[in-house]
């Protein structure tokens, strides 16, 4: 049995990081995981989001993650989170009972559903290996302590225990009469003919698809006075099984797994994530499970800013995407171009890449190789800083030292707009010592800057442009291409401006999908 | 399903979209007053002393929104066309269902129609009763539209009108709507019908419920999986009592001989009336589904009832200032042919019959107006707007004959007289809406263009008006234009294109106007000097 976490091969995380990296505000990726955090039924999953894991880590994470995504292992890791939930809180209702003997219910009830977590998922794991969709060293590895535990002695027989108990009371009947405002309950079965009646004539129009009544009392797990009157005569025409479920209420108190409890927490990283992406997907936006081939170069096709894509979907807006290769030799990209030309995005999107890439989940990419990284370093300038009284260059300079100074070997590192309040001559060499910096020390990463001289600042460096989408004039479509051309700003012409020109119009209107046949004589 | 279906065959809003600028097609078209006309207040009108006008806000919402959402086919055409004539012919039958489907509505609002659109929403047991009490509501107003359309079925002839009336009698056959009074009837312990309600003398009829249910026991012994058996509800005769609270009269378990009684107390009775509250729900669970059916049936009846009511109106209007109609046809899209067309928003307005206009403009795509001021040019442009507006939603013209294609895809060009500012922002504006009209092109499009690209110099507004014109043609999109460019004008005409017509306003040799269009050459002035003449003074 060395199954001990889903999240790393054999060890265990004692302590999450309390606070988000740095890197988190300046790629949005915190707006990414309050999505997340949005599908995760209340679990704290921010913690296991905070810290990158190890190269096996990472590799161990993308297996799972790969079974996970299949319908039928992740309903299953589904339904036992569920299960599990329903027995702790079953637990917690027996912890603050205020009837003994419902107190003895509620926990043969806890572990009942414990059971059925255990044992759902022990089928359904047991199925896909015999027919080989599980292929990750951590899904094996639960599924072989499962199985273990299964034939554990002490469990099997609480396990049998919990079935007898729970086949009685589930198969107990009794007939509620109402005359105004007198009641009397009797055991015993009715023929539900007033269910027929309805379902037979009005099935149909049942749209609420109601086909059973609710409860009015389940609001409060308290006992009403019908139902405390149905528990005394119950148990007093059948002593023996009440006898039964007391001892053996009383004989199990801290029977769940530790493991099993740690996994309850750690399957929520996962299954967030996959139902944040499910909804992604259904809004159109594409993922793609990662490469990591070394010996490749790194590179992604249709890369797009998650973040951004999630609130624009909001306003009905598209978000553009992009295709980038750091070729043989190359570190850095120097993205130029103009204001609100989706540099910036651009940047995002790469550094969310990386990160998602490195949690060992999918990317928001088409396709995507991307290298083993330490570590994510991100310096954006802060616009609307108090500036300490230090002038904005000092405060860039104090914030940037400690990446500098840190130990970034092998890092992906994203600049955002450095030294934009240096003069022109002095950013280009400060610029150029910071690139040389990280490429000296193996980093790879991304650098915006309005300085177009940093293009050739050191070896390893290649210039990209955001630019303006030649096909749509006039309109920024905030796609970033490599030694792509400065272009013109907006024509003045109105008539251009609304691309009504004759030879416009031909374009626009040529072989619309709404014509018939061929033109039109002129 | 009970459907209304009066505006189309086979639902109740046909998949059709909207015009693409329904504002500026109203504006243009001078159609609010059409859309008043046909709303004012029928019984206000007979009494013609009334000054104020009286407008069914209902008509006028139903009249616009039917008209600015075009029909796309012939057959659709026809099917509405039939239904109205029908209308047209049943007056009284038009009237009542029409104030049969208000007075729905108006009941309906008072049990919070409203209210739940806005979300306000009640708690849960007044919001049950009060959906119960609307399908009382609701049946009372079926049997009466049923009744109704009973006795006129034999004089109908459409297709359309002879299904709404067999309908009804399917879709809520009398065997079909006892059941559903059956559960209602059930259901009176938890909400009565107050017109029932009767006093004899100091005892009160108290409905009381009669109910057998069967359960299981859920997760911490709840009660849980509840099954009806038999639910009614029995009337005993009680005497009145100021106090309306439930006393809980006995609670008995009898699974020994014994039965036990266990309280006597206020939380068992509210027990009880929470129990009895759910079997309510969820018995009304089933009847939700028919009764959203009547929602959506009474919703579209009022639209539909109000937009052939107005019908009826305008039609009545129509003779008063004697103006002809006719029902138009289709042809083939080159084509329109008129006879005697008049421009009804213009009648409507002036309480007359305007100036008619023949014409049969065959093999033709493009209609060049050009001519004289004051002379007409733009109504004959509406008049063939608002015709075509109104055939394409499947009412009659005001023609003796009208015949043409139909354009789902209509759009109009006019110069906005209000921003009078001549600056480059104008033409930024008149080439914002040509841009935004190539964009909604589509099949079957129609361009009324009236005095566009006036608002730079005629050279430069001669070449983009030909350029756009030029480049709509040879997509097969009709364009209809009246135009003061005449370089423009003269330039097309040079071209010879046999697909243009060109017609002019005709004026008389003394200057005097017929408001006439008559097919002609266009004219290098366009007799601006004719009114000068007329306004500051003669020659000199």
């Amino acid at each position: 049995m060395n199954f001990i976490s889903i999240l790393e091969p054999e060890k265990v995380q004692d302590k999450w990081p309390d606070r988000a990296p740095a890197y988190f505000l300046d790629l949005n990726i915190d707006q990414i995981l309050k999505l997340i955090q949005e599908e995760s039924m209340d679990y704290n999953i921010a913690p296991m989001y905070y810290q990158f894991p190890d190269r096996e880590s990472m590799n161990y994470r993308r297996e799972i993650y790969r079974d996970i995504k299949q319908p039928e292992i992740f309903e299953s890791q589904q339904k036992f989170s569920e299960n599990m939930r329903h027995s702790n809180h079953m637990e917690r209702m027996h912890v603050a009972k205020d009837n003994e003997i419902q107190g003895c219910m509620w926990r043969t009830e806890a572990i009942y559903y414990y059971c059925m977590a255990v044992r759902e998922l022990y089928e359904v794991l047991g199925n896909a290996l015999s027919q080989n969709t599980i292929c990750s060293e951590g899904l094996r590895n639960l599924y072989e302590y499962l199985d273990a535990l299964q034939k554990e002695e002490a469990y099997a027989k609480m396990q049998e225990g919990v079935y007898t108990i729970w086949d009685k009371i589930k198969s107990f009947r009794y007939t509620l009469i109402i005359q105004g405002n007198r009641l009397v309950i009797k055991e015993g079965v009715t023929q539900k003919k007033y269910e027929d009646f309805l379902k037979d004539n009005f099935g149909q129009y049942n749209v609420a698809k109601n086909d059973h009544m609710h409860s009015p009392y389940l609001g409060s797990q308290i006992l009403g006075n019908m139902e405390k009157a149905l528990l005394m005569a119950y148990f007093g025409k059948y002593p023996m099984l009440l006898k039964e479920i007391v001892s053996f209420a009383a004989g199990y108190t801290n029977y769940k797994k530790e493991e099993l409890l740690r996994l309850e927490e750690e399957v929520q990283f996962y299954l967030s994530y996959y139902r944040f992406q499910a909804k992604c997907i259904r809004q159109g936006f594409v993922f793609a499970s990662p490469t990591c081939e070394e010996e490749k170069p790194m590179e992604a096709c249709g890369v797009y800013d998650l973040a951004l894509a999630c609130v624009n979907y909001l306003q009905d807006k598209e978000v553009v995407s992009n295709d980038f290769t750091y070729a043989e030799g190359e570190q850095f990209f120097v993205v130029n171009g103009p204001n609100q030309g989706g540099k910036t995005t651009f940047a995002r999107s790469v550094g969310q890449l990386v990160y998602f890439t490195k949690m060992g989940l999918d990317v928001n990419a088409v396709t995507a190789n991307v290298h083993y990284f330490t570590d994510l370093l991100t310096h954006f300038s802060v616009e609307e800083s108090m500036e300490s009284g230090q002038g904005k260059l000092m405060e860039e300079l104090n914030r940037l030292s400690p990446i500098m100074k840190q130990n970034c070997r092998n890092a992906f590192v994203i600049i955002n707009e450095l030294f934009t309040t240096a003069a022109h001559y002095d950013g280009c060499i400060m610029g150029a010592r910071v690139l040389e910096h990280f490429t000296g020390s193996e980093c790879k990463g991304v650098y915006v800057t309005h300085l177009r001289e940093l293009g050739n600042a050191c070896e390893g460096v290649v210039r990209l442009a955001a630019m303006l989408d030649g096909t749509a004039a006039h309109r920024r479509t905030y796609r970033v291409i490599r030694n792509a051309a400065e272009l013109d700003g907006y024509a003045e012409d109105i008539v251009n401006k609304y691309q009504l020109s004759y030879d416009d119009l031909h374009e626009r209107l040529k072989n619309p999908a709404w014509m018939e046949g061929g033109n039109a004589s002129c | 399903m009970l459907s209304v279906n009066l505006l189309y065959e086979n639902s109740e809003l046909g998949g059709g979209k909207p015009y693409h600028d329904t504002e500026s097609i109203v504006n243009d078209l001078g159609l609010n007053h059409l859309f008043e006309n046909a709303a004012i207040n029928q019984q206000a009108r007979n009494r013609a002393v009334r000054q104020t006008i009286d407008i069914d806000n209902e008509i006028h919402k139903a009249m616009r929104k039917v008209m600015m959402t075009p029909l796309r086919t012939e057959e659709e055409l026809k099917y509405r066309q039939a239904v109205l004539k029908d209308f047209l012919s049943n007056p009284d039958y038009t009237e009542k269902l029409y104030a049969a489907a208000r007075r729905l509505i108006a009941a309906w609002k008072k049990h919070g129609k409203d209210e739940r659109e806005k979300g306000n929403f009640m708690d849960n047991q007044r919001q049950l009763i009060s959906e119960i009490k609307l399908l009382h509501i609701f049946l009372k107003s079926l049997t009466e539209i049923k009744l109704l359309s009973r006795r006129y079925k034999p004089d109908f002839n459409s297709r359309g009108l002879r299904s709404f009336c067999e309908r009804l009698e399917t879709e809520y056959s009398d065997e079909w709507e006892k059941k559903i009074r059956k559960v209602l009837d059930d259901l009176r312990f938890f909400c009565d019908d107050e017109e029932s309600e009767e006093d004899i003398r100091f005892l009160k009829r108290i409905p009381r419920s009669n109910i057998v249910l069967e359960g299981a026991v859920g997760t911490g012994f709840k009660f849980s999986d509840l099954k009806l058996d038999s639910v009614s509800t029995q009337e005993k005769l009680m005497q009145k009592r100021k106090s309306t609270l439930n006393v809980f009269e006995k609670l008995s378990v009898t699974f020994s001989s014994e039965p036990m009684i266990i309280a006597k107390d206020e939380d068992s009775a509210r027990e009880l009336s929470e129990l009895e509250n759910e079997i309510a729900i969820y018995i009304f669970s089933y009847l939700q589904g028919f009764s959203r059916n009547c929602r959506d049936f009474f919703e579209a009846l009022l639209v539909q009832s109000a937009f052939y009511a107005g019908c009826s109106n305008l039609y009545i209007r129509c003779q008063q200032i004697k103006v002809n109609t006719c029902y138009p046809t289709v042809c083939t899209k080159e084509r329109m042919r008129f006879e005697n067309l008049m421009e009804l928003s213009m009648g409507l307005c002036n309480r007359k019959a305007p100036v008619g206009n023949d014409g049969d403009i065959a093999d033709k795509m493009l209609l060049i107006v050009t001519g004289a001021n004051q002379g007409g040019k733009s109504t004959f442009l509406r008049s063939i707007g608002v015709a075509q507006i109104m055939m394409q939603s499947g009412l009659f013209v005001a023609a003796k004959h009208y015949e043409s294609s139909l354009f789902p895809n209509f759009f109009t060009h006019f110069v906005r007289r209000e921003d009078t500012a001549m600056n480059s922002g104008r033409l930024d504006e008149e080439l914002g809406r040509i841009n935004r009209i190539v964009n909604n092109l589509g099949k079957d499009s129609l361009v009324l263009l009236n005095e566009s690209f006036a608002t730079t110099t005629e050279e430069e507004g001669s070449v983009i008006s030909y350029d756009i014109i030029k480049a709509l043609g040879e997509v097969g999109v009709k364009v209809f234009t009246v135009t003061h460019l005449l370089s423009f004008a003269k330039r097309v005409y040079g071209e010879q294109r046999a697909d243009a017509a060109f017609l002019c306003a005709e004026r008389m040799e003394d200057g005097t106007r017929t408001y006439k269009m008559i097919e002609g050459e266009p004219e290098l002035t366009s007799f601006g000097l004719d009114l000068y003449d007329k306004v500051i003074g003669g020659d000199n």
